[in-house]
């Protein structure tokens, strides 16, 4: 029989090493790659003139950031803004009142559960293709609904007033699935007898909701405006197929700005720019969120 | 008893109200289908097909190459998950259990890498793809998406919290790091392996700015893309158009009916941070 050989000596550790780089290796090279790197050019590059087909470098100073004032690019990041406060605020809100619908002993709640899932695996090109007809002024059924109840037409998608929010009532119903499924995992979270005691405390409907569930509930709260903020600063897809931008740039998002600056008008610079500023905020918000995530994680399980 | 009666009659409408909106852009979508283009564009005509036109999706089906768009999206979602799953278990789990100089540093650096949003890169990405003269190619659209930041750090702290006995009875046997990867851990890992690689399927699957960058020959065309063209092709075929997206819509959501209790343990995995 052979002798148990346990990992030990300089060469053992030497191969275990390797193994671990080896291991290593293909996540680290790709992202390394395809990330770090690229992530290194685009800062480095927002300072430098050139154009998707030119490599130039010809230091510009700033003028790639001045140049995001008259090109739009400040515009759209109050566009982002806007949409990014308007579709948390409606997710989160309209997650968190669907969760609790669901989560009470309704027949065909299970069903229901499906309709707010399906949205979300989807094709968001497929279903921003279907929003386009159904928020058409003149056959679209939203325009019929609301000439049913006797309100005028709407010209959702080429009113610049309305064209975001129509944006925004888009990506809401398409990502609702994703809070409500994570509202209903915490509020089964929320054990029976707490909320009994609480009833029996003489706490029901709202004020239960409030004081009992509302606190403990906080958590999931926080985890998902983080996710819905991080995913909002990239929204891109539901822009590209319904508005394009449009009208008059009204719908035109950080993200999409960087697509058009590079891809449309061959504006390397501005983009790089853009996609600068992009970062710098993704990650003020997500240094932020995560200290706020784990003060608030560590109230709940106080 | 009362007070459950009455909490049916407050709460059930509500739940059917919440069933329609939900469902409204999908019935829509169906019933439009459906529908011949006159009825569609006539504001009095019936929510309802008054003929029902089955042969759109047909026609749908040949106006553009849906047959090689699924192609294309089947390698491209199959290739870049697998590889997604594969790279993630390796590296997860190496933070996890293997000691090696710089594990530290390693292990930041590509957790970096799930702060940068992709805008930030596109256009350095797109360039150094397009260096590669992968512009068109599976391997353009396969080999940036093989690696997942997110899914490394999931299947670490899923191989942290597991025992390490059974494993160190492996080596107590004799195995080796290789096998003892293969054979004991990745089988312990595979809850995380589904859901991780269903949830990397999904976003595969669905992913449209990454194809739009480095695809414009429509041979090479992915069903989101596709779709997206086959719309300005047909602009105001509204019919056409609504069949088109049925044809990308009805696998995914026959899929996602069966594969809910997946989908749904999927995303609470994905949302830990």
């Amino acid at each position: 029989m052979r002798r148990p050989s346990l990992p030990r000596g300089y060469g053992q550790r030497r191969r275990r090493q390797l193994f671990g780089y080896i291991m290593v290796l293909p996540t680290f090279g790709l992202t390394f790659l395809f990330t770090i790197f690229p992530l290194m050019e685009t800062l480095f590059r927002s300072f430098y003139t050139g154009n998707l087909f030119s490599s130039s470098h010809v230091f510009a100073g700033l003028a790639n950031y001045a140049a995001l004032v008259q090109s739009g690019g400040i515009a759209s990041l109050g566009t982002t803004a806007v949409y990014t406060l308007g579709f948390v605020t409606l997710a989160t809100v309209l997650g968190l009142l669907s969760a609790l619908l669901l989560n009470l002993p309704l027949p065909g709640g299970q069903a229901v559960r499906t309709l707010f899932i399906i949205p979300l695996v989807v094709p968001v090109v497929a279903t921003a293709i279907v929003w386009v007809t159904l928020f058409n002024p003149y056959f679209g059924a939203v325009d019929a609904l609301l000439r049913f109840f006797g309100l005028p037409s709407v010209n959702w998608l080429t009113d610049p007033r309305f064209a975001l929010p129509t944006v925004i009532m888009f990506s809401t119903w398409q990502y609702l699935g994703q809070n409500v499924i994570l509202f209903l995992a915490g509020l089964k979270a929320i054990s029976r007898e707490v909320l009994e005691q609480a009833s029996v405390d003489g706490a029901f409907g709202a004020a239960r909701f409030f004081r009992v569930t509302l606190p403990l509930i906080m958590p999931t709260v926080a985890v998902i405006v983080v996710i819905a903020t991080i995913n909002a600063l990239q929204t891109f897809t539901q822009i590209y197929v319904i508005t394009r931008g449009g009208p008059v740039g009204s719908t035109t998002t950080a993200a999409f700005y960087v697509y058009q600056q590079a891809f449309q008008f061959y504006n390397t610079g501005t983009a790089d720019a853009m996609a600068s500023i992009i970062f710098a905020i993704t990650l003020v918000i997500t240094v932020l969120e995560t200290r706020m995530l784990r003060r608030v994680g560590a109230e709940g399980h106080a | 008893m009362s007070r459950r009666v009455i909490g049916y009659l407050t709460w059930y409408p509500v739940l059917v109200a919440a069933a329609l909106v939900m469902a409204l852009p999908l019935l829509w979508m169906i019933t439009t289908a459906f529908k011949s283009n006159g009825q569609v564009i006539n504001m009095a005509a019936p929510f309802l097909p008054v003929h029902w036109e089955f042969g759109n999706i047909a026609r749908a089906w040949e106006a553009a190459p849906f047959a090689r768009f699924y192609l294309n999206s089947i390698i491209f979602t199959v290739a870049a998950s697998l590889g997604q799953v594969i790279t993630s278990a390796m590296s997860g789990y190496a933070f996890a259990r293997v000691d090696f100089p710089g594990k530290t540093l390693l292990f930041y650096l590509i957790l970096m890498g799930l702060m940068i949003p992709f805008t930030a890169v596109m256009v350095p990405v797109v360039k150094l793809v397009n260096s590669f003269g992968w512009i068109n190619t599976y391997q353009g659209l396969i080999v940036p998406n093989i690696q997942s930041a997110f899914g490394m750090f999931l299947f670490r702290q899923y191989f942290l919290g597991l025992p390490t006995e059974v494993e160190d009875a492996g080596r107590v046997d004799g195995a080796s790091q290789v096998r003892i990867f293969t054979s004991i851990a990745l089988p312990l890992a595979l809850p995380m392996v589904s859901a991780f690689g269903l949830l990397s399927f999904l976003t595969n699957w669905n992913n449209f700015l990454y194809p739009l960058l480095v695809t414009s020959s429509t041979s090479m065309m992915v069903v989101p893309l596709g779709l997206s063209i086959f719309q300005s092709q047909f602009v105001t075929q509204y019919n056409l158009l609504m069949a088109g997206a049925l044809i990308a819509v009805i696998p995914v959501m026959i899929v996602s009916i069966f594969a809910q209790r997946s989908i749904v343990s999927g995303i609470t995995v994905g949302s830990i941070r």
